[in-house]
């Protein structure tokens, strides 16, 4: 569960949109993860251990108010190779002041690449399937393509550290202008647009706008496309058979990236469905 | 192998650069500035209060990037205020300290308790003359407020969770502070009762709250800055309750009117949907109601929809000031952007791809001159009118809009770059006539700017435009060296030919003032010239020639090589090549005249064994794959990473020499012992061919070779024949490569 963004703020680490509850979850364990901006690492006069201390303070502190369990922290950083020792250190800092298990999100480049990206010094990682391709006004989609993923599954067997798998269940828009995508629209499907006189399809999850207007609080102008990206059952499932063949152990965790009302209803049966795409593994 | 730089992996993360929560982040790495393809300055025209709202695609906000001002924005107005009010009762230090500091509310508190139980003030204050009505409505007044701002100044930035969520203004502090508004007299300090009865309600439990206060109070409020803050509060609390039609309508009233908040009413502006803008416009009254919502519709969503409301309603209205300069620097940009192989392209594309809209809306307006700033609407249609292709007229109008318009520095250098613009867009050909025409105008743009750069004047874009535009024009005429020296071109060093041209110019002892211009711009020097012809001889194998030229390179001719460059090891361990005690250090050109010597050596057949490893090892050392890259890095050749430009990969990655002279010292081998080192270093040679054709020369080439090694012959020939030389077990023990393919066979 994402609790907070760490970004830099005149210089300084300062925590972004922290959760909040509207009703205390209840005694339930979660794993909070917490999304640190690749800027921060990159902060010449970054103090590791200080900031270490004040994500677990942070974070007891959000557990305290609503009652929540946490045996696990889940780190998210796209960590560069400029960055990469910084990060490393702060891990390890954060796993000392924490005492708790701590896992890091892996990117696919990052399985490719770790003699170079390097291996977080973690417990686990949870490789992110998904947001492969680049934000384009193409036809492809970003965030999966079997030819893209082609050229990394290869990598995972000699990655040395323990995988889980988060798969992608998300949906989002890309308004484009000029041929250039100028925004993601988060959480927008093809049936925002289908209805409405402002647009027209032009290719499957491709709509026109056909007359300047305001819509889900942004402004389209005529000529600008909609790009519609999705991840349909079947792509899904497909994803999940192809890369449980790459995999040198089976993951302790499927994790399905958002599970929320809005992307769950692209999924009939989710409770089965999402067991089925699991059981790949 | 040492790979000291990426340059490559920069484009496989930015493939990657997007967090796992979405959000369109902004992947630009570097900021290149708001003039890397803008000539438009806004800061020229516009009130400052508008800064923020300037066009700016990559950021929240203009400049400022975010508003942090939330609790610092009045400031100084409310200083001033009391200032005025107060009269020397207090001085600026003491109420600076009352008014903004937070640490204040301990004394505040201690003097308030004094006023009510009628006691003196503490020692520190006894000048404080607490018996004045002004002072004690002063303290009276901050005490409250004191308390109301616990609520309402947040710290967006702080790591205690529990502060986020701000304690609320309890009902009595609400009901005090109305009373308290309600009983007072002096309209100065009731004003400031009304604000902090208006801020009580919106930090209080109920938010909508302040709604009915402000109805019931707002006719007997003077619409100063404080009714407007006051009227944020209420835009907020619809906001709040999603009811959007009602705080965009507020918002805009509160942006039209009052400068200082439209930084933020711009950022609250938010219709979701079309009907919600639409239903703003009806709750707008009066034209000047309707102007502020279009004025943030203009933000929001369409400059030139804004404009012509607006110009409609009240032509007079500054909010076109700022809107016409996000209207141009938005234009201007989008065409800055279009790629041109030639200046005639670049004309026909500027005209075809221009937005006839905005040209023809801006042309309008300038020619009616009914706006506040009719300069501003002459200048901006002369620079438009330059994409056109209409030169005389946007010349008339840039010296139209020049006369009319401000006489500060900065509009001075507007007008002078928009004109040199004109100028050169107009040329099709570079004669002495245009060169005449252009000359001042590019020395001060070239020179003058930028020794005194200015952070806001944007002139960047016009610098690299008319360096490339001018190149272009030389080009068609057939001028290499000119075109060349306005707009450096990677493979112009690549023939003979051209480099022997530009020499000659270099060389000429008279040169006219265009071209001191053009070689002053200029980042190649002779030397360098020089430098890079003996490194090409050198690959050659044309020693004589490369120690020639290298005699020539001042600069470079005594650049040290960072090891020994004949060095011939079993692993490649450049670090290690260059920390070690080098009894001779070598430069470029000591190095080429030694190889030189060893060569002649080998013509000779002087100890043609020793001579050519030797060689051979130089030969090595002069790639990419040896300790000796500093050979080859220059200001022409310009390869310094790990990714070598195609053109370069024969010299840099290939290993012909080498193996060339590693044949030779193998064939005048006198034991086993030295034919096994020769068949070992043509091993290293066919490993980095096997690098090069697998990765090196693969536009994605990334770093890290997944496949480090096969059984090359180099291998195979060591162990079937000098398995039982010493060299063999020194490449057993220091090469890991050949112990696991021994291994495997």
């Amino acid at each position: 569960m994402r609790y907070f963004d760490v970004a830099l703020k005149d210089g300084k680490p300062i925590p972004v949109s922290p959760i909040t509850f509207k009703d205390s979850p209840g005694k339930a364990t979660v794993v909070p993860v917490i999304y640190i901006k690749n800027e921060v690492m990159l902060h010449l006069a970054l103090e590791a251990e200080d900031l270490a201390k004040k994500i677990v303070t942070y974070i007891d502190q959000i557990n305290t108010r609503y009652a929540i369990l946490c045996t696990e922290i889940q780190i998210d950083c796209d960590w560069t190779l400029t960055s990469k020792e910084t990060y490393f250190n702060f891990l390890e800092r954060l796993k000392k002041v924490s005492n708790r298990k701590l896992s890091a999100t892996i990117r696919l480049h990052q399985v490719k690449f770790h003699m170079n990206t390097g291996i977080p010094p973690v417990d686990r990682g949870v490789l992110m399937y998904y947001n492969m391709g680049r934000i384009s006004a193409d036809s492809l989609n970003s965030i999966y393509d079997p030819m893209i993923a082609k050229r990394y599954t290869g990598a995972l067997k000699n990655y040395p550290l323990t995988l889980d798998i988060a798969l992608p269940v998300f949906t989002w828009g890309m308004h484009i202008r000029n041929n250039k995508v100028i925004a993601l629209l988060n959480k927008v499907d093809n049936a925002a647009f289908t209805n409405d006189i402002h647009f027209e399809m032009r290719a499957p999850s491709f709509f026109e706008v056909k007359e300047n207007v305001i819509k889900i609080g942004r402004y389209f102008e005529k000529g600008d496309r909609i790009k519609i990206e999705s991840i349909t059952p079947d792509e899904l499932e497909g994803m999940a058979e192809d890369l449980s063949g790459y995999l040198r152990e089976k993951p302790q965790e499927v994790i399905f990236y958002d599970l929320d009302n809005f992307n769950l209803k692209h999924y009939p049966n989710e409770k089965q469905f999402f067991q089925k795409v699991s059981r790949y593994f | 192998m040492k790979n000291n730089s990426f340059k490559k992996s920069v484009a496989i993360f930015s493939l990657i650069a997007f967090g796992a929560y979405g959000g369109l982040l902004a992947c630009a790495d570097y900021f290149w500035g708001y003039d890397y393809d803008s000539s438009f300055t806004p800061e020229t025209y516009v009130d400052k209060s508008y800064l923020p709202l300037f066009f700016a695609p990559n950021d929240v906000f203009y400049s400022i990037g975010f508003d942090s001002d939330h609790t610092i924005r009045f400031n100084d107005v409310i200083l001033a205020d009391w200032s005025g009010y107060l009269k020397g009762k207090m001085t600026t230090k003491e109420l600076s300290f009352f008014l903004l500091n937070d640490s204040a509310v301990t004394v505040i508190n201690q003097l308030y308790t004094a006023i009510q139980k009628k006691q003196s003030p503490p020692a520190v204050y006894s000048k404080l003359n607490l018996a004045d009505e002004k002072v004690r409505g002063f303290i009276e007044f901050m005490y409250h407020a004191k308390t109301i701002e616990v609520s309402s100044t947040q710290s967006a930035d702080s790591w205690n969770y529990d502060e986020k969520k701000a304690p609320v203004v309890d009902y009595k502090t609400v009901v005090q502070v109305e009373k308290l508004y309600t009983s007072t007299s002096d309209a100065f300090l009731k004003n400031r009762y009304w604000f902090q009865t208006m801020k009580a309600y919106f930090y209080s439990q109920n938010k909508q709250s302040v709604i009915p206060f402000f109805e019931k109070t707002k006719a007997s409020v003077p619409e100063n800055t404080l009714y407007y803050r006051g009227l944020s509060y209420v835009a907020g609390a619809h906001y709040s309750r999603k009811n959007y039609t009602t705080s965009n309508y507020l918002y805009s009233v509160v942006f039209d009117k009052c400068p200082e908040l439209r930084t933020v009413t711009a950022y609250n502006f938010h219709p979701q949907e079309e009907k919600d803008f639409r239903a703003s416009l009806a709750l707008a009254k009066t034209p000047a109601e309707k102007t502020g919502l279009w004025a943030l519709f203009g933000y929001y969503a369409d400059e030139k929809t804004a404009i012509r409301e607006i110009y409609a309603l009240n032509p007079t209205s500054t909010h076109l000031d700022y809107l016409l300069t996000r209207l141009v620097n938005k234009e201007e940009v989008r065409l800055n952007d279009i790629a041109f192989k030639s200046a005639d392209d670049y004309r026909k594309s500027m005209k075809e791809q221009q937005g006839k809209d905005a040209l023809q809306l801006v042309n309008t307006i300038a020619k009616e001159e009914k706006t506040g700033k009719p300069y501003l609407w002459n200048i901006a249609a002369g620079y438009l009118n330059i994409f056109t292709g209409n030169h005389s007229l946007a010349l008339q109008l840039l010296e139209k809009g020049e006369k009319q318009g401000p006489k500060t520095d900065l509009a001075a250098k507007q007008i002078r770059l928009l004109k040199l613009i004109n100028t050169l867009s107009s040329i099709t050909v570079m004669d002495a006539k245009a060169e005449s025409k252009v000359h001042p105008e590019l020395q001060w743009l070239y020179i003058t700017c930028t020794k005194n750069p200015d952070d806001t004047f944007r002139y960047t874009h016009a610098l690299t435009w008319s360096k490339r535009y001018i190149s272009s024009l030389y080009q068609r005429q057939q001028n290499p060296v000119l075109a060349e020296l306005f707009n450096r071109d990677d493979k112009f060093y690549q023939t003979v030919a051209n480099q022997e041209a530009m020499k000659s110019f270099m060389a000429k002892s008279s040169q006219s003032p265009w071209e001191q211009l053009a070689k002053g711009i200029y980042n190649v020097t002779l030397s360098d010239i020089y430098e890079y012809q003996a490194v090409m001889s050198a690959y050659t194998g044309n020693l004589d020639a490369a120690i020639s030229f290298m005699e020539k390179s001042d600069q470079s001719k005594d650049a040290q090589l960072l090891g020994n460059p004949f060095n011939g090891k079993i692993k490649d361990c450049h670090d290690c090549d260059h920390a070690a005690t080098q009894k001779v250090k070598y430069t470029k050109l000591s190095f080429l005249k030694k190889m030189k010597e060893m060569r002649t050596f080998v013509d000779k057949g002087e100890d043609v064994y020793n001579n050519s490893l030797l060689l051979g090892n130089a030969f090595y050392n002069m790639t990419y794959f040896g300790n000796a890259r500093v050979f080859y890095y220059g200001a022409i050749t310009n390869q310094y990473s790990n990714y070598i430009d195609p053109f370069y990969q024969p010299q840099l990655l290939r290993c012909a020499n080498a193996r060339q002279y590693y044949q030779k010292a193998f064939e005048a081998a006198a034991n086993p012992e030295q034919k096994a080192k020769c068949v070992y270093m043509l091993a290293k040679c066919e490993r980095n061919e096997f690098y090069t054709d697998k990765y090196h020369s693969a536009n994605d080439f990334y770093g890290e070779p997944e496949v480090s090694f096969l059984a090359w012959d180099g291998f195979k020939k060591l162990k079937n024949e000098y398995a039982s030389t010493r060299y063999y077990k020194e490449v057993i023990s220091e090469c890991g490569y050949f112990q696991k393919y021994i291994e495997g066979n």
